[in-house]
């Protein structure tokens, strides 16, 4: 493939730290962020 | 004499060059403060990696992101300026050039043909033209570039007229977090408000060129940019949507006049990767390119 569409396969040394967002164990930092992001919404549209 | 033709087309593939690999001063200050200011390791690192990935493009004049967006020029041609529809076709010939040369990726697909791999589409629209007719004898360009994930949380809606100021204000909210995680915050936001339902799109893009915490002129406006600011903030987005770190930048709002009947809202939400770069081309071919 020649363009920058696509997907690439690396072979990487010292990889990381890095953050794992989902995890194997159920775990969903995405998740998390999304209720606290709603919950904060409404707050903010009572008080608005 | 100068073939003011090939100036346009060198400037504009320079322009997206720029824009690609380059993050205007502010918005690099911006996110280097913010790196800063996070206390979080989560947020922290997210920005760290974020600002070494922009040093790395500035330095190897190499695209800041894989997706280097849909191409838009913002145009204002004078009323002496020796070209005017040929304009276009140099537009259309350095965007073809820079995905070639810087490369950007080829984002323009076709429904039915698929990617057109030159980031010009077949039908014609993309490139997007804004075009603007002045007085004098120069060409102004601004190349904007945007990226798909961020134009994916872009919202419209017609507020109930009744509802004020205040609808207004719940929309964005709403549209903001709506977008929450998914567009790479920290964002920029772009509001346009009247006109009609495809007016305040545009509006709304074009509020995202403004420089960075510089407020509309009218002071009730900026007063209200200040204020969404603030309350987007409490939101809690924060870096790449992991909750530390700034969430919202900057909002930026424009104002056309609506219909009676009508309050159009459009919301056009910017990643970090807030890129644009324009100049100014003159009678005779000069070019002077726009502080960055
Ligand atoms: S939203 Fe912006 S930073 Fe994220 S992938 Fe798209 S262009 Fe890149």
């Amino acid at each position: 493939m020649n363009s920058a569409e696509c997907l690439w396969v690396y072979e990487v040394e010292e990889f990381g730290p890095l953050t794992v967002t989902i995890d194997s164990h159920g775990g969903n930092l995405t998740a998390e962020s999304i209720k606290n992001i709603e919950a904060n919404k409404q707050k903010i549209l009572q008080e608005l | 004499m100068m073939d003011i033709a090939q100036v346009v087309e060198d400037t504009a593939a320079k322009l997206l060059e720029i824009s690609a690999t380059k993050l205007p001063s502010k918005v690099k200050e911006a996110l280097i403060q913010d790196e800063k200011d996070t206390e979080g390791s989560l947020g922290k690192s997210q920005l760290k990696a974020i600002n070494e990935n922009v040093n790395l493009a500035e330095t190897f004049t190499k695209p800041m992101c894989q997706d280097t967006g849909l191409v838009s020029f913002f145009v204002k041609v004078g009323d002496k300026f020796p070209i005017k529809s040929e304009v276009k076709t140099a537009l259309i010939k350095a965007t073809e050039k820079a995905t070639e040369k810087v490369p950007l990726r080829p984002n323009a697909v076709d429904m039915f043909e698929g990617n057109t791999k030159n980031n010009v589409g077949l039908r014609g629209y993309v490139p997007w033209f804004y075009f603007d007719l002045v007085e004098g004898d120069k060409c102004e360009i601004i190349a904007m570039p945007k990226g798909g994930g961020s134009s994916n949380v872009g919202k419209m809606k017609m507020v109930p007229p009744g509802k004020g100021i205040k609808g207004v204000k719940e929309f964005v909210v709403e549209a903001v977090a709506a977008a929450g995680p998914l567009a790479c915050p920290p964002y920029t936001v772009g509001v346009g408000v009247g006109g009609g339902e495809d007016m305040c799109m545009n509006l709304a893009k074009k509020a995202l060129l403004r420089p960075l915490y510089q407020y509309h002129e009218d002071e009730n406006i900026a007063s209200i940019e200040k204020e969404l600011k603030d309350i987007l903030n409490k939101l809690e987005i924060g870096a790449m949507g992991l909750g530390e770190g700034t969430s919202v930048f900057d909002v930026h709002m424009e104002f056309a006049a609506r219909h009676p009947a009508s309050l159009p809202v459009g919301v056009v939400i910017s990643c970090w990767a807030l890129r644009h770069a324009g100049a100014t081309i003159d009678r005779e071919g000069n070019v002077e390119f726009h502080l960055h």
